[in-house]
């Protein structure tokens, strides 16, 4: 079972854009592309930099501190391609957001 | 059909001759590409992991300044200078002075590793790292330039690194140690890993958020824009330190970060500690030092350590006890010795020391008695009571006063070598210099040459020593003694 929680609503997160929300004291970036919501947690493997500080062009994520990028539909690196963010599955209840923030493998 | 960037990018980056006349060796001599010499072809697996191409780097580059020049042209009025908070300011004015031209030396050490690093991957990135210095020299300098026209002090941004100002030998000792007097090997992992990698984010981004919240957004605009270049030229010190590691250099690699992790602490309780804590006003603050150290640096330098199967420095425990008191404990050196600074230092108000008392439990405990001794002053002797006049003992590795961690743990020590006694802040410091011996024995610190004749005792003529116009540049109190509860009566026991 996972552990679903209410992450915002399509009402506040419209498509090509992203937010920051803050779940179970973890920060998450809800990005919202091609028609899909994606919920990655708000650090860059980087240097922990916040992701929602950078811009969202389509699908690529580019963290604000050290341009490090990245493909939102599926979390892998653009730039540099060794690198991948951490992601939570995210399913939708009408308008509803909701995110899984089971720890994987719990 | 156009070929995507990696599709062509390796034969660019990956351009190395077979010598034919002279022999590698001679091309890249071990006293400038660095030990433990190996041939190319333990180099050639030599790669960065964020790739750029010269054309995305000159459009990028570009726009990156547009967007700086964009909001200078917007900003850059001195009514809006006066507007800002006034220790803000002095924190503008140190961070300037104390990095603008080490940005510019940055930029002859990326240089040298484009002349002398093994692999022409290596050699391309550096060659980009160097254009990265170059501006990250000429922002604060044109940033800088345009502040004169709100305060005159703001000319040691250019300055600073000309003088013997005691913290800018002290930064310049540093900056040699970690990349001037370096082959390109020890650079790398000195300046690209350790400094770069480890600690400029939390100088540049952290301060950026704060510099935000004060509203200062000409400066956030140009440390973020600078912070964006590192990822790029910091990435070398990464498989430089793999191909060390690879080839039987475990134990040097982990001497250099150690050492060098060790150093850049230093700097940094000087340069961002008690700046951060003393003169960000408390609204802007967005956490302490501490914290940021422990979320910024530590769990980052820890997650890198342990990719390269390195130990944690030797020192560790000190570390982690400094990081509660030593900035602190810098701080009211910095405030007794103000006169010898180009900026204004400040005496927390009441505000601040309840945020510090929250932040660090034990602060007001340890660190009130001496700022309330020095309220007291201000009432009884006015200024003249509250600054001090005898000669601070310097450390003869990292120059700073020998008073770190904590009245009442005293961990300066001293070691005897070809007839001298050496005088430390402590253990780390000490060990760096008996390793590495003939590259410190015969600098003197600053304090060694007014004991030796070679710099005035007198302190009006040591400011002009140290480039200080007295009394217009000379570092003061911040309120100027002013502060409305410094005027309040002051308890009597």
């Amino acid at each position: 079972m996972g552990e679903w929680m209410t992450a915002g609503s399509l009402n506040d997160l419209w498509e090509g854009e992203m937010v920051a929300v803050e779940l179970n004291a973890v920060p998450v970036v809800l990005c919202f592309v091609n028609g899909a919501v994606f919920a990655y947690e708000d650090r860059c493997p980087h240097l922990a930099n916040p992701l929602s500080a950078g811009r969202l062009d389509e699908h690529a994520l580019t963290c604000a501190a050290h341009e490090w990028a990245f493909d939102v539909r599926s979390g892998l690196g653009i730039n540099p391609m060794e690198a991948r963010l951490r992601g939570f599955p995210v399913r939708l209840d009408g308008e509803t957001i909701l995110v899984d923030m089971r720890p994987a493998g719990s | 059909m156009t070929l995507g960037r990696d599709d062509w990018l390796d034969v660019a980056r990956k351009v190395d001759w077979t010598y034919r006349y002279v022999s590698e060796e001679e091309v890249f001599p071990p006293e400038m590409s660095g030990r433990p010499w190996l041939p190319h072809d333990a180099w050639q697996g030599w790669n960065e992991a964020y790739r750029t191409t010269y054309r995305e780097y000159v459009s990028n580059q570009r726009a990156k300044d547009d967007a700086v020049l964009g909001v200078r042209s917007a900003l850059s009025k001195v009514h809006i200078l006066e507007g800002l908070d006034p220790g803000w300011l002095q924190l503008v004015k140190f961070h300037n002075g104390a990095l603008a031209l080490a940005e510019y030396a940055g930029a002859v050490a990326e240089l040298r590793m484009a002349r002398f690093g093994r692999d022409s991957a290596w050699r391309m990135m550096a060659t980009l790292g160097a254009l990265d210095e170059i501006r990250h020299t000429q922002i604060p300098l044109l940033l800088g330039h345009d502040m004169l026209r709100f305060d005159g002090n703001f000319d040691w941004t250019h300055k600073a690194y000309h003088t013997n100002e005691w913290m800018i030998i002290a930064a310049r000792h540093l900056f040699d140690d970690m990349f001037l007097a370096a082959d390109a090997i020890d650079l790398a992992i000195q300046l690209n890993l350790v400094f770069e990698t480890g600690f400029s984010n939390l100088q540049f981004m952290a301060m950026a958020a704060m510099a935000d919240r004060a509203s200062h957004h000409l400066f956030e605009k140009a440390l973020a824009s600078i912070q964006t270049d590192e990822a790029r030229h910091s990435q070398i010190g990464h498989p430089v330190l793999r191909t060390l590691i690879e080839n039987g250099g475990k134990d040097r690699a982990q001497f250099l970060v150690d050492k060098m992790w060790w150093r850049c602490w230093r700097l940094l309780i000087a340069l961002t500690g008690s700046a951060m804590e003393y003169l960000v006003p408390v609204e802007a603050r967005t956490r302490s030092f501490k914290e940021f150290m422990e979320e910024w640096v530590i769990e980052q330098f820890t997650k890198n350590l342990a990719e390269f199967g390195l130990e944690r420095p030797w020192f560790w425990d000190l570390f982690l006890e400094e990081l509660d008191s030593a900035h602190h404990s810098f701080q009211l050196g910095l405030y007794a010795y103000r006169t010898t600074l180009w900026f204004d230092v400040a005496m927390p108000d009441a505000e601040e020391r309840c945020w510090l008392s929250e932040k660090y439990p034990q602060w007001d405990e340890i660190f009130g008695p001496f700022w309330k001794r020095l309220e007291e002053e201000w009432a009884t002797n006015g200024e003249a009571g509250t600054l001090a006049y005898a000669l601070p003992a310097i450390c003869n590795l990292c120059q700073l006063p020998t008073l770190f961690v904590r009245p009442g743990k005293n961990t300066a020590c001293t070691l005897m070598l070809g007839g001298r006694n050496y005088l430390f802040c402590s253990q780390p410091c000490r060990w760096i210099f008996e390793q590495q011996k003939e590259r410190f024995t015969d600098h003197r610190s600053v304090v060694d040459r007014i004991v030796a004749g070679q710099a005035p005792g007198k302190l009006i003529d040591l400011h002009d020593w140290m480039g200080l116009e007295a009394p217009t540049e000379t570092g003061k109190d911040l309120r100027r003694g002013l502060s409305p509860w410094r005027l309040e009566p002051v308890p009597t026991a």
